[in-house]
This record gives structure tokens, sequence and C-alpha cells, in this order.
């Protein structure tokens, strides 16, 4: 004999059904692992691009050539006076030589060079914000002082990073909707065939003066109890996932050849991003409820 | 042809079973004799026309006035629409128009806090009991208490009592399900006035015993309405009679 009882010994209104639904917890669980790995990657992508966007924005490269009679050094020497005396300019380094100065001059569009002279000595040229200063304005002192350069305003960094911080932050927000709307079927089905499986012992208690909340109550923990164990299992299984990406630098470079190829730029992961996978949890248990109500209040409805 | 007969006064015959019962009036008249201006009743259905299980409309429109402490038998053929009635009047289903008032009040009109307190008023003893055959006798009542929303220290003692009083004492542990029917009927009914309703009403009960309580639940005051198809049983029950004719 099934004699399910209440916590104080008298019988349960709906017995079995305040227990979590495991193809529900499971469901949950499966869709909790893909929000959590989304939140993770997309607060790592958008971290990224708000902390370097404007280091990269707020500075310039100056790449100095020798010209004429004028040694790369004596260039080099002469354009740190003029930018050290333009507007808007906080700071100025010249960069130690190094091998690859060739390459970056080229690549930053370096071109006057009289052909067999030294490389190109590169300067750092770090803004003070809201001073008006650009790449712009450092090439045109430095043209006005008849010296070869080309400043690059890192450009063809922030575009990649922004757009990545853009698609990363579209991304989770549509995948989260996504998400949130399973949630929400899932559970809202779940609790409507929990009352429909349970109709007749549920018009009973009706016709017995049962309230509504007395009949909600077992229906909606059934789906918050799901949704609270297969969120928190899968958000921990996805933080896992993260943190072997963090610790392991094979996977690490794995993930980062991956995303290099959807978006150009690959954000590196940090130990504080996984903090964003417990955004979820709450999330999942509070759409639960909601759904689970819902539903089931609906379906009460046709049978009142 | 669809039309509501009615049987005003019932059958003076003195009856085994319910030669107690009171013998307030019972009224059922199309919409357009509905009373006006009456003192408030237990169930008052003014020019209600019924909504069936699938939703439509069932049958003509039907007016009903049961006082309190009065006896009344609905009796009608399988499919008449008498659990219709008893449904509707037990709020488990609005009227499809018309008005339905329950202890003086509008049931259209109620908040649902209300309208949970207007159903703990009254007392059900289904056609087919809706006994949960898994628990035993005394969970049975239980259940009902606690769907009124009442704690076992509340009811622990009251069920005691009922299920002595229906004869069930020594059954109070046995599962529903290794009850007889006569049993079962005594359950229901245990069931049914654990909550001290105001108003029972038995759809088709069957057994001396049971209309033997039922009976007796009247002398002691409450409002009671019967449907059964048995036109026997309902000209001898010595209760207002209203006799449903082709109702669908």
């Amino acid at each position: 004999m099934t004699r399910a009882q209440a916590a104080d010994g008298g019988p349960s209104l709906l017995p079995g059904v305040a227990k979590p639904s495991p193809w529900l917890a499971l469901a949950i669980l499966l869709l909790s692992v893909v929000a959590g790995l989304e939140l993770v990657a997309a607060t790592a992508a958008i971290r990224t691009a708000v902390a370097w966007s404007p280091r990269l924005a707020g500075s310039a490269t100056v790449a100095v050539s020798g010209g004429g009679l004028e040694s790369t050094e004596a260039a080099a020497a002469r354009a740190a006076e003029i930018l050290a005396r333009a507007p808007g300019v906080a700071r100025l380094a010249v960069l130690d030589p190094d091998p690859g100065d060739a390459v970056a001059g080229r690549l930053m569009g370096l071109d006057g060079a009289a052909p067999g002279a030294d490389p190109p000595r590169l300067l750092a040229a770090t803004f003070a914000s809201g001073e008006g200063a650009s790449a712009a304005a450092l090439a045109q002192s430095l043209r006005r002082g008849n010296i070869v350069a080309a400043v690059d305003d890192h450009g063809v960094w922030t575009g990649p990073l922004e757009r990545m911080a853009v698609v990363a932050a579209a991304t989770a927000a549509a995948s989260l909707l996504l998400l949130i709307v399973l949630v929400w079927a899932l559970a809202a089905g779940s609790a409507g065939g929990a009352v429909r499986r349970h109709s007749a012992r549920v018009s009973l208690l009706l016709h017995l003066g049962a309230t509504d909340g007395m009949i909600l109550g077992p229906v909606s923990a059934r789906a918050v109890g799901a949704a609270a164990l297969g969120a928190l299992i899968g958000v921990g299984a996805a933080a896992a996932l993260a943190a072997a990406a963090i610790w392991s630098p094979a996977l690490a470079d794995w993930i980062k050849a991956q995303l290099a190829a959807q978006i150009g730029v690959a954000p590196g992961l940090d130990a504080w991003d996984l903090a964003a996978a417990a955004i979820w949890p709450p999330v999942a248990i509070v759409i639960a409820f909601w759904a689970a109500g819902g539903a089931a209040k609906s379906r009460l409805r046709t049978m009142a | 042809m669809i039309e509501t007969q009615v049987n005003l006064g019932g059958v003076q015959t003195g009856s085994p079973i319910f030669a107690r019962m009171s013998r307030k009036p019972i009224k059922a008249v199309n919409e357009s004799e509905a009373p006006g201006g009456r003192e408030p009743e237990v169930v008052r259905l003014l020019g209600a026309a019924l909504r069936g299980a699938d939703g439509r409309r069932a049958g003509p429109p039907l007016s009903i006035d049961l006082e309190a402490g009065s006896a009344h038998v609905i009796t009608a053929g399988p499919g008449a629409g008498k659990t219709t009635i008893l449904e509707t009047i037990a709020l488990a289903r609005p009227p499809y128009k018309g008005r339905l008032e329950l202890f003086g009040r509008n049931v259209a009109r109620v908040r649902p806090a209300a309208r949970y307190a207007l159903r703990r008023r009254i007392g059900m003893i289904f056609q087919d009991l809706r006994l949960i055959d898994a628990l035993s006798a005394r969970d049975n009542v239980a259940l009902a208490a606690r769907a009124a929303g009442r704690a076992p220290d509340d009811y622990d003692k009251p069920i005691a009592e009922v299920l002595a009083w229906v004869g069930l004492a020594r059954r109070a542990d046995d599962p529903a399900s290794e009850l007889d029917a006569e049993g079962r009927g005594r359950l229901a009914v245990a069931r049914a006035v654990i909550n001290r309703p105001d108003l029972l009403i038995a759809d088709e009960p069957g057994g001396e015993a049971v209309l033997k309580l039922l009976s007796d639940l009247n002398r002691a005051g409450t409002t009671m309405l019967i449907a059964t198809r048995d036109a026997e049983l309902a000209d001898q029950s010595g209760a207002e009679v209203t006799a449903l004719v082709a109702f669908r």
C-alpha cells in the first residue's frame, strides 16, 4: 500500500509530485552546460575587448626611417623632439631596436626610406585623454618636420577586438534568450504534464476545498528542484571545462585556435571569468518557477 | 422536446429513510418565473443555463432556491444533467449564463479566497465516490481536512468521531480498497462531513446505511441536495423533489 505522508504525518495532498523530475533535471543540465560555457566565453571576450581597446585606441606607434643624408637614429631623435611638443601627447618612448622592426615598418606602410637604409626605429606615443591628440595629427607634425615616418593608430587591432566583443555579447544574449525559452518550455511542459497525470486527484482536491496554491506548490517545487539540480550540475561541469582550458595549455591553444578561426582574435580565459557562470542557476530556477506555476495554473483553470 | 418539469411538494407518504427530513420548499422554474427579493438562501440559482463537461450549454435556463436546513431531491434518468447541476452548485464549473448565489453571495463576483471559503462550506458525495483506494479510511477523511487547510492537531479527533459515527471506527486503518460497497459509501459520507459543511450534495447516493446517515445530517440542520435516478426513492424521501425531463 502506498501511504505517502506529509511532514506532519498526515496524508500528502499530491504524493511524489514535489520530487524533482529526473528528465527535466537532465534536460536542464545539458542546457546549463551550454549556458555556462557561453557565459564564460562571452565574459572573457568582453573583458578582453574592454581592457585592450582603450589602451590601443589611446596610443599610437610611430615608425621613423632616415632620409637623404639623415640617419635613422638622427631622424628618430628629431621625431621624438617634435612629438614630445605635440599637443595631447602625454608620454613618448623610443623603443629599443628589434629585429622585427623592419617588418613592423612595412606592415605600417612606411615608404620613402632610402634603399639599403637602416631598419626603422619605433616610437610609442601615449595620448592624454580628452586633449584631441590623434595619429593623424602626429603624422601631420612629422610631415611638417620633413621626417619619413608612418603612424599607426592600432585600428588593425582595435577593429577585431571591438567586433569580437560585439559578436560575443550578441551571441551570448541570443543563446541565453534561446536557453531561457527552452527552460521555460521544458518546465511548463513538465508542470502541465504533472497536473494532467494527477488530474483525478487534483480535481478531487479542488472539490474538497484545496486552494490553487496547495496544488501549485508541489508542482512548482518539482520544476524548481529539477532546475536547481540541473543548473548547478551543468554550470559546475561548464566551469570545470573552462578551468581545464585555463590551466591546460594544450586545451587553451586548441580553444584559441577555434575562436580565432571564428572571430579573428582569441581572448584568453581568466579564472575570474568562471564566476560569470554563477549567473545561470538563479536565472534557470526563477524561469522554471514562473513557467511551472503559470502552466499549472492555466491547467487548473480548465479543471475547477 | 427540451423542457424542465417541476414537481413541487413531493410525495407526502411517510418515508422510512427521510421521514424526518425537513420539508422546506424548493422551486425550480423557468427563467421568466425566477423569483426575486427573497431572503438569502443556501443556494439560489437564477435563470442559469448550465455548462456541461464539454463546456457547451446544456439545457434550458433553470432557477432553484434552497433554504437553510432543507432537503431536496433532483430526479431524472441517466444523462439528464443531474451531475451538471450539482457540479455547478459545487463551484466545479460556472453556469453558462444566469446567476448562482451561495450563502447569499453571487459567486461570479467573489474573489478566489472567498471562493475557496464557499467551496469549503459544501460537502460532496460523488457518484463514483472518488475514494483513494491506496489510503486508509482515516487518511481519506484526513485528505479532505488537509485540503480545507486544517492541521492534524485540528482534525485528528474529529476524524475519529466521524468514523465512529459512520460505523467505521474499527476499519479506520484499513485501506479504502478493502471496504465493501456499504463501507465505501459510509466513508464517502465521513469525508464529505469532516469539515462541517453547511450544504451537503450527494450524487446518486446508494444503500440504506448511507441514506440513513444523510437523513440524520439533515435533521441536524445540514442543507441537503441529492440527485438520483431512482424516482421511487425520490418519492419516498418526503423531501421536495425536482424532476428533470429530457434535460439535454
